[in-house]
C-alpha cells in the first residue's frame, strides 16, 4: 500500500463519523473529525496516530470477529 | 489501612473527563476501606506528587498527558519521569495517559516499582459535543472510559495485575459486540477508541502481583 492510499483510506474512514464527535488525544489536545481529517493529510504526529489507530481497528478485525460465537 | 494515591489533573477537555470518570475509583477504593490521597488540578504536581509518595500508597493512579518518558500533571509541567520514577518502588502503578508504559514503565520497574500498568500508545477519548459540560453523561466517553477504570478497580479488589487487565479486556469485549451492532453512526467513534486503548493497554513487572 502507499502512503497516499493509507491516507486516503483513512480519511474516508473518519468520514464515517458524524462532525459533532472529537477524540481528546493525550497532550496532542481534543480534535474533531474534520480537524483529524487535516492532520492525516498533514501527515503530522497526531495525523500519523490517527492512521495508526485506523490501521489497528482493521488489523484487530479477524480477532474481533472470532469473538462472535 | 491499603493506601491510594491518585492524581487527577483537571485544565483541558481530556484532563476534565478523566478527573471526573476517576471519582468512580476513589469511591469504590473508600467503600473497600482504602485511604486515599488525593493530588487533584492544580495540585497534581511534581512537588506533590513527591511529597505523598513519602506516605508510601500501595496503589498510585496517575491521569495525565503522557508520552514515551514522562507523564505531566497540571498545566503539562511534568509529573513522573527518569529522574523520579524510583519514587514508585513498592508500588503498583497505573498510569492512564500516552505512550508511558514503552519507557517510562520500564524503567520504574527497573528501579523498584512491582509492576506498572500503562498505555503503549495514544490514549483515545471519543466525545459528544452535546455533553462537554457533563462528561459521565457522555454516551461515547462512558465504555472507553469505564473500560479503563476496570484496571484500578480490580486492583483495589485484589486482583492479580494480569486478572486486572483480563477483567478489563472482557469488558471491553462487551461493549466491542455491542457497539458493532448499533445503528448510531456516533458510536463508530467509541468503537475505534476501545479498540486502540486496549490493544495498547499492557504492563510492566509481576504479573501475579497483587494488593490483599
Amino acid at each position: 500500500m502507499t502512503e497516499n492510499y493509507v491516507q486516503k483510506l483513512v480519511v474516508e474512514r473518519l468520514m464515517a463519523i458524524p462532525p459533532d464527535v472529537s477524540f481528546s488525544v493525550g497532550e496532542y489536545g481534543d480534535f474533531t473529525r474534520n480537524d483529524l481529517i487535516k492532520e492525516v493529510m498533514k501527515n503530522s504526529k497526531v495525523g500519523k496516530a490517527t492512521i495508526e489507530m485506523e490501521l489497528n481497528f482493521i488489523r484487530q478485525m479477524p480477532k474481533i470477529s472470532q469473538m462472535i460465537k | 489501612m491499603k493506601k491510594m494515591l491518585i492524581i487527577r489533573p483537571d485544565y483541558d477537555i481530556g484532563t476534565n473527563y478523566l478527573f471526573k470518570w476517576s471519582q468512580k475509583v476513589i469511591d469504590v477504593a473508600e467503600e473497600k476501606g482504602w485511604k486515599t490521597e488525593k493530588s487533584d488540578s492544580e495540585k497534581a504536581t511534581r512537588k506533590e506528587f513527591e511529597s505523598r509518595l513519602k506516605n508510601r500508597p500501595d496503589f498510585v493512579f496517575i491521569n495525565g498527558h503522557g508520552n514515551n518518558e514522562l507523564v505531566v500533571g497540571h498545566d503539562s509541567q511534568p509529573l513522573a519521569d527518569a529522574k523520579n520514577c524510583s519514587m514508585l518502588k513498592n508500588t503498583i502503578t497505573f498510569t492512564r495517559a500516552c505512550n508511558c508504559l514503552n519507557s517510562l514503565g520500564k524503567k520504574a520497574v527497573k528501579k523498584g516499582c512491582i509492576a506498572f500498568i500503562g498505555y503503549n500508545k495514544e490514549f483515545w477519548i471519543p466525545r459528544s459535543h452535546k455533553f462537554e459540560a457533563v462528561p459521565l453523561k457522555d454516551p461515547l466517553a462512558k465504555p472507553v472510559i469505564e473500560t479503563s477504570n476496570i484496571v484500578p478497580i480490580s486492583i483495589i479488589k485484589g486482583n492479580t495485575i494480569e486478572n486486572s487487565i483480563a477483567n478489563a479486556t472482557s469488558i471491553a469485549e462487551k461493549h466491542i459486540l455491542k457497539l458493532l451492532i448499533s445503528s448510531e453512526q456516533q458510536d463508530r467513534a467509541t468503537l475505534k477508541a476501545i479498540i486502540n486503548n486496549m490493544g495498547a493497554l499492557g504492563f510492566e513487572g509481576d504479573a501475579k502481583a497483587k494488593i490483599d
